[in-house]
């Protein structure tokens, strides 16, 4: 059940009601249920991988408030190993049946791991991340453990943000399932506009954008070196509209009945460099690497070599995270190398870029610079096969004659660039329809549902960040 | 009043959700959706089913659903039990009786798409079986080959993944989720009359502005048919315009004897066979050249029984189609029923 759908729609309408026509005591009962029905609509069946995931994790808590010392440590571990045990057997098992294949292959013998044809259940790497922030989180005493079964269920399955985030704390959202929610009609209303908002990014901007984007990328040896990089500005907007969509539609349906999630995006193109960007950009994940995996290595209070090394490392996790395939390595990889070459130029010429600009060219020198960088590395993000990716940087280096066509007119070229434009305009504002005046609400929201009509391309694309 | 709007809310999405998740439900609604002249009433197929897959305004043209009347027939003789197995193209055309035929006492219809539980019956009375297999140009080479015509004859074996864990995922989601709900909702809530105008405004806005046709549809280059996209596009599977190899063609033809071993030895007399050709096939209104699926199979199929209308539809072509419909109209499929006449006629007493 996607966001964009009338599923959803109908869904959404039946759970919201009834949340608010129930008593307190029974809400959480009826949004695991809901959590449940929404999770099912998938494969129903990947809900038994979330459970024995959820037991173990809730258990695990338990125990990690009751013991000390080693014991303590070791549920963590058996906490952690359980986690990453299902990313690794449903996420990467295939890739690294691959490539110890080809490994092998290179010293000339055959290694054939048994071949698992399974289907990475959705949201998979999202909700076990989520999951494993909680035992990290009682672990380090920042978080009492769970005792209602249920309510840690909800916690790890919460019907918004359960299959694309954003990747919740426990200390922020555990706590929000024992409060009483009233109906508050300016946090209905904020949350509706943030969803609306988030329709708007999806089905009017990266839907539409992703005509030309999925026309050109599905062979890119053909296009021009134009179409090529007109494709690449495109994808960098269509992706961050397809998942910060997500996120707003998430963050706004959670609202509504009263939740509050973490935000997951800060106008993230506005970004000046790579480490700015990051702070902007699918800011829960970000953090949980910065949370418990970067500040576990030690983070920067480290020997200089020993610090490049963890953030690149981080890099290439996080691109491992997003999919098990080596263009996603490359694209982590990329990101740490902006960032180290970052910190070194900061380092050892610190004044360089003050001494040969004024303050505002300086800025959207910045600017240009980093939003050419990130798109640099989307390339990698969006080409999985190394055969697509040369034969868009032979394609972009020699130009060589080509005809094909972009899927879009020139009108409506023009049309999403200046949608692209609006957006960014709209971020870098820092405008939201969710700080609306309330006596406006009447007229935009049928205005809003208008453009969303009028102007969206309804394909029922899936959200890219789904995959995840 | 809080409350109030709450279980409003809730009564109407449970009940919409009910509806589209049953059956009975959307029968319910298709028939009160189609009830004439009524602004919450459906006129998606009032002007045809192009128009109400595009909403293009200038296609609004009310259909003749009416079907085609009978002539007079030539043959006084009726010793034919007709078996037919076909499209919209018959179904659509004709009421399903004997009147049509030439030599025909009675006659069944099977639909291609019909479950494969439905089954012919046979008539016990001694006369001669024969079975039309009927098909429009673009479904051929799915439809075309025994084990799809076996089906409807035998209960075909359902190959499905018999673990557990994929007999617990089909259970849970025929239970739960209706495999067309989004349609049925879309249908529920959209598919009224009322909103009209707003989808013709939004088709009217892409083709202008974007030069987007609407998904599905293909506007013919001389601006005064639709066709179904497939149809026109090259690569598409069923398009007049897909390059078919002289292989491919022989094959078909194998495919078709088997059929036809296979419908004698079912207990049919006889076996005709008719494919009636894309609109867009006999229309010529594009700039491109028609791939002459079926005239080239007419030179293959040697023995076969075969009725191919091409050339007569093409005589005076714009009149034989619906502008903004994928069928014929009912010229069209006159022309087609004198053709299989003559063919019925010609059969061995």
């Amino acid at each position: 059940m996607v966001f964009n759908s009338l599923q959803f729609l109908v869904f959404f309408g039946i759970v919201t009601s009834a949340y608010f026509l129930l008593a307190h005591r029974f809400r959480w009962i009826l949004l695991l249920a809901a959590s449940c029905y929404f999770y099912m609509a998938f494969v129903p069946i990947y809900l038994v991988i979330l459970l024995v995931t959820i037991i173990i994790d809730y258990w695990a808590g338990i125990y990690l408030e009751k013991f000390e010392g080693r014991a303590k440590k070791l549920f963590l571990a058996c906490s952690l190993i359980a986690n990453v045990g299902v990313l690794a057997i449903f996420k990467y098992y295939g890739f690294i049946a691959n490539n110890v294949y080809h490994l092998a292959y290179l010293f000339g013998r055959e290694v054939h791991l048994p071949s698992l044809s399974i289907l990475l259940p959705i949201g998979l790497s999202f909700h076990t991340f989520q999951a494993m922030s909680y035992t990290i989180e009682v672990y380090r005493g920042n978080q009492k453990a769970e005792r209602n079964f249920g309510i840690y269920s909800l916690y790890v399955m919460f019907y918004p943000q359960l299959v694309a985030g954003p990747i919740e704390r426990p200390q922020n959202l555990l706590h929000q399932f024992y409060e009483r929610h009233v109906w508050d009609s300016d946090r209905v209303r904020a949350g509706i506009m943030q969803m609306m908002e988030g329709l708007i990014k999806k089905v009017v901007i990266a839907d539409r954008l992703a005509i030309l984007v999925d026309s050109v990328y599905a062979s890119v040896g053909t296009h021009s070196r134009g179409q090529l990089l007109l494709a690449s500005f495109f994808y960098s907007f269509q992706i961050y509209c397809d998942f910060s969509g997500y996120s707003d539609i998430a963050i706004g349906a959670a609202r509504v009945m009263g939740f509050k999630l973490m935000d997951n995006f800060n106008a993230p193109y506005t970004a000046k460099s790579i480490p700015d960007f990051w702070r902007r950009w699918h800011i829960s994940l970000s953090t949980w690497f910065k949370d418990y995996v970067y500040f576990s290595l030690g983070g920067n209070r480290v020997s200089v070599p020993k610090w490049y090394f963890n953030i690149m490392l981080v890099f290439i996790v996080s691109g491992l995270w997003h999919g098990a395939s080596w263009n996603f390595v490359i694209w982590g990889f990329l990101h740490g190398i902006f960032q180290l070459i970052g910190f070194t130029l900061n380092r050892f010429f610190p004044q360089l870029a003050a001494k040969y600009a004024t303050g505002l060219i300086r800025g959207i020198f910045y600017r240009v610079l980093t939003f050419s960088l990130v798109s640099l590395a989307w390339v990698f993000f969006r080409l999985v096969h190394f055969s697509e990716i040369k034969a868009y940087f032979k394609q972009l280096i020699f130009d060589l004659p080509s005809n094909s066509l972009l899927g879009m007119n020139s009108n409506e070229v023009l049309f999403s660039i200046l949608l692209v434009f609006g957006l960014y305009y709209w971020d870098f504002k820092g405008l939201a329809l969710r700080n609306i005046r309330s006596q406006y609400f009447v007229f935009l929201l049928p205005f809003l549902v208008a453009i969303i009509y009028f102007f969206g391309v309804f394909s029922l694309k899936q959200f890219i960040y789904f995959q995840f | 009043m809080k409350k109030l709007l709450a279980v409003l809310v809730f009564v109407l999405c449970a009940g919409l959700l009910m509806v589209s998740s049953s059956q009975s439900g959307m029968s319910w609604l298709t028939h009160a959706r189609y009830q004439p002249n009524s602004l919450l009433g459906s006129d998606k197929y009032l002007y045809g089913d192009l128009y109400g897959i595009s909403y293009l305004s200038n296609f609004k043209y009310i259909k003749d659903v009416s079907a085609v009347r009978p002539d007079e027939l030539i043959s006084k003789q009726k010793d034919i039990s007709l078996y037919v197995i076909g499209d919209s193209y018959f179904y659509s055309s004709f009421e399903i009786i004997p009147a049509y035929f030439e030599r025909v006492n009675s006659i069944q219809f099977y639909k291609w798409d019909h479950s494969p539980e439905v089954k012919f019956k046979f008539s016990q009375a001694r006369t001669k079986r024969v079975l039309l297999v009927e098909s429009v140009e673009r479904n051929v080479l799915n439809l075309m080959n025994k084990e799809r015509v076996a089906a409807i004859f035998e209960k075909p074996e359902v190959i499905q993944d018999k673990s557990v864990f994929a007999q617990i995922n089909r259970s849970i989601k025929q239970i739960l989720y209706h495999p067309t709900l989004e349609e049925n909702l879309s249908f529920a809530l959209f598919d009224l009359a009322l909103f009209s105008k707003f989808k013709e405004l939004k088709a009217e806005l892409n083709l202008s502005l974007f030069g987007r046709e609407p998904a599905g549809v293909k506007l013919a280059k001389s601006k005064d048919f639709l066709y179904l996209d497939q149809t026109v596009d090259s690569v598409a599977d069923g398009s007049s315009f897909q390059l078919v190899s002289e292989m491919r063609l022989t094959k078909l033809v194998q495919d078709m004897r088997q059929i036809e071993d296979y419908a004698k030895k079912m207990g049919f007399d006889e076996v005709i066979f008719s494919f009636i050709p894309n609109p867009v096939s006999v229309l010529a209104t594009e700039d491109k050249s028609y791939n002459q699926f079926i005239p080239r199979l007419e030179n293959k199929v040697g023995s076969i029984h075969f009725v191919n209308p091409t050339d007569e539809l093409k005589q005076q072509a714009k009149q034989n189609f619906f502008k903004s419909d994928s069928h014929w109209n009912q010229r069209g499929a006159k022309i087609w029923l004198d053709l299989l006449n003559k063919q019925l006629l010609s059969l061995p007493k």
